[in-house]
């Protein structure tokens, strides 16, 4: 054999691929075997690096190259599984490749167990974000309508911050209450919305409530309805009913107060005017006889004794109605009543007891004042006589004095008894 | 079919496959791969010796299109899309003993198809002839991918174990009719 076909025999089996001279023997063979384990060496050279576009062309033939193919084969196979499971498609498996199946296939099923959990939490994520959707859009409306009903309503909505200093809601009726904007109203601090009075009651009971919540945790009795007196832009004060409450955050503090204020003017002069009609008469704006009971009793429990009664009686109304008739009695009675109202002092107590009976408390006064009363009845009698023209006023006086309540009665008595003797003596003068 | 031939004994149908339950009650389902090779190779070559070597190709991969429709009618069925097809198909094939069928590229869109079948039950281990045999397989994978696809395909084995690979290759294009 050649020397050179030793050589080149002995360089390929120890892996190495010679060049073959073309004058060597059997060179044409020798020649496409080194071709032919150059193409496989670049093959494998193409598959160690990744490579699965080369191919083995022509040269591919035979079980050697065949096996290499086969590998070839499996690694593109699990290219094309690879991006499927990258495309989400995790049913697929490698089969048939022992221990690196094995360990694909839990690679696989777990990345499809994430992807299961990832797409669940997502999903609750989603059904999450939903709910606060339309949570957000329930509190939205809700908001809306609470806004719309506070902007309709007459009454004053306000919230107020946990130090009872600002302002942070006013709604627009503010305008009509109190004058302001609800700009000014929201800067104005809370102390000057209220006369000073008002505002150290509110506080004295916003005070108590406060340290009452902190003691108990009593929410229930965090609401108020209380009257106070607030300040018009134009300096009007002006009576207000308010409610407060507190609203408390998650924590357990005082978040805000809401108030509503009402304005309570009409109200007011309405129980003022019932006050008045319960206690005066009518016809001639006198105290009427509820009244003077209610007084004796305040007399009876008070420091001013002594107190003297004058018991007055309208002479002649009978006749002057029945003759005459009423217009002409009501006249003469207003006469009496206008006669008694010159006579005394705004603080003394005129009362109108009955048609013609007249009643008057004199707090701190004894029987030789009281006499001059008298004498002061008659005087303003006689004045008011001489501009009266045809309609004269008499009243017949009667006085006596109670040093104590237990005197009251007799002395109520005995004043009356003395007005009729005045009666009896005056008309004896004028038939004698 | 050739002229002179006014009957027929056994026209295809997925029935001829017969009730084994019933006709094999101890047998069973499988018998070993020489079998089916026997009979296969031994009717090739009363075909190749009648026909000639192209004619017998044609008949294998005439039955190879029959059997790959019956199999994707009774087994298969329809599929949403390729990748799904492909897993049914890997399934069937392994489940049936016919072969481990694996994907290089399965590029529907524009109509190509690689696919590798290993321990072919055709012609796995059989002696290095220089030749592609699997012709029968040619004919069954385009019925399968007509029946899915409505589309014709042409199939060709580029490797096989009889040129010396040792996993037959399967490549499918669709035809531009």
């Amino acid at each position: 054999m050649d020397e050179r076909v030793a050589s080149i025999l002995e360089q390929l089996s120890k892996g190495r691929i010679p060049v073959v001279p073309p004058d060597v023997d059997y060179a044409v063979q020798l020649a496409r075997l080194t071709s032919y384990l150059d193409a496989i060496r670049h093959f494998t050279l193409a598959l160690s690096s990744g490579d699965l576009s080369q191919t083995m062309g022509q040269a591919g033939m035979g079980p050697v190259v065949g096996s290499l193919k086969a590998l070839h084969s499996s690694l593109k196979h699990l290219t094309w599984q690879t991006k499927q499971i990258a495309l989400g498609d995790f049913s697929q498996r490698v089969e048939f490749m022992g221990e690196f199946a094995e360990a694909f296939n839990t690679m696989v099923v777990t990345l499809g167990e994430s992807r299961a959990e990832l797409e669940q939490a997502y999903e609750r994520l989603n059904e999450d974000m939903m709910e606060l959707q339309l949570m957000s859009a329930e509190l939205q409306q809700s908001e809306e309508r609470f806004r719309l009903i506070a902007e309709s309503v007459s009454d004053v909505i306000w919230t107020l911050d946990a130090s009872l200093d600002s302002f942070t809601y006013v709604s627009p009726s503010i305008a009509s209450l109190r004058g302001f904007t609800v700009d000014e109203a929201i800067n104005e601090k809370f102390a000057q919305a209220l006369t000073p009075k008002s505002y150290a009651y509110v506080q004295d009971i916003l005070m108590q409530k406060l340290s009452f919540y902190s003691e108990t945790g009593t929410l229930d009795s965090f609401s108020e309805r209380i009257e106070i007196e607030q300040v018009c832009k134009d300096g009007r004060i002006i009576p207000v009913e308010v409610v407060i409450s507190a609203i408390i955050s998650t924590d357990g503090n005082i978040k805000e107060f809401v108030g509503i204020s009402r304005d309570i003017t009409e109200r007011k002069r309405e129980e003022e005017k019932l006050k008045y009609e319960s206690t005066h008469d009518s016809m001639t704006g006198l105290y009427n006889r509820a009244y003077f009971d209610d007084e004796l009793g305040r007399i009876a429990n008070g420091p001013l004794f002594p107190v003297s009664f004058i018991v007055a009686d309208l002479d002649g109304l009978k006749r002057v109605n029945d003759s005459i008739g009423h217009e002409a009695g009501d006249q003469l009675i207003r006469g009496a009543s206008d006669v008694l109202k010159m006579a005394f002092r705004g603080s003394d107590v005129v009362a109108r007891t009955g048609g013609d009976e007249f009643l008057i408390i004199l707090n701190m006064t004894d029987e030789e004042l009281a006499a001059k009363s008298i004498g002061r009845i008659r005087i303003y009698q006689e004045q008011y006589n001489k501009n009266s023209g045809n309609m004269p006023v008499s009243i017949s006086l009667g006085t006596a004095t109670a040093y104590s309540a237990g005197d009251i009665p007799s002395a109520l008595k005995e004043a009356d008894k003395r007005m009729y003797d005045d009666k009896v003596s005056r008309k004896q003068q004028r038939v004698g | 079919m050739p002229e002179g031939i006014i009957n027929r004994k056994y026209k295809f149908n997925w029935d001829l496959l017969g009730d084994l339950e019933l006709g094999r009650p101890n047998l069973g389902h499988n018998m070993r791969v020489e079998v089916y090779r026997l009979m296969q190779y031994s009717f090739r070559d009363v075909l190749e010796e009648r026909y000639g070597a192209d004619e017998a190709d044609r008949v294998f991969h005439e039955a190879g299109f029959l059997a790959g429709k019956a199999i994707y009618d009774n087994l298969i069925g329809p599929q949403g899309d390729v990748n799904e097809l492909i897993k049914k198909l890997q399934s069937v094939l392994k489940d049936m003993g016919i072969g481990i069928l694996r994907v290089e590229e399965a590029d529907l869109d524009n109509g190509r198809i690689t696919v590798t079948v290993a321990e072919d039950l055709d012609c796995s281990g059989l002696p290095d002839t220089g030749v592609e045999l699997c012709t029968f397989d040619e004919g069954f994978l385009a019925a399968i991918l007509k029946s899915f696809s409505g589309k014709s395909f042409t199939v060709k084995e580029v490797d096989c174990w009889c040129t010396g690979d040792r996993t037959c290759r399967f490549t499918a294009v669709v035809n531009e009719d």
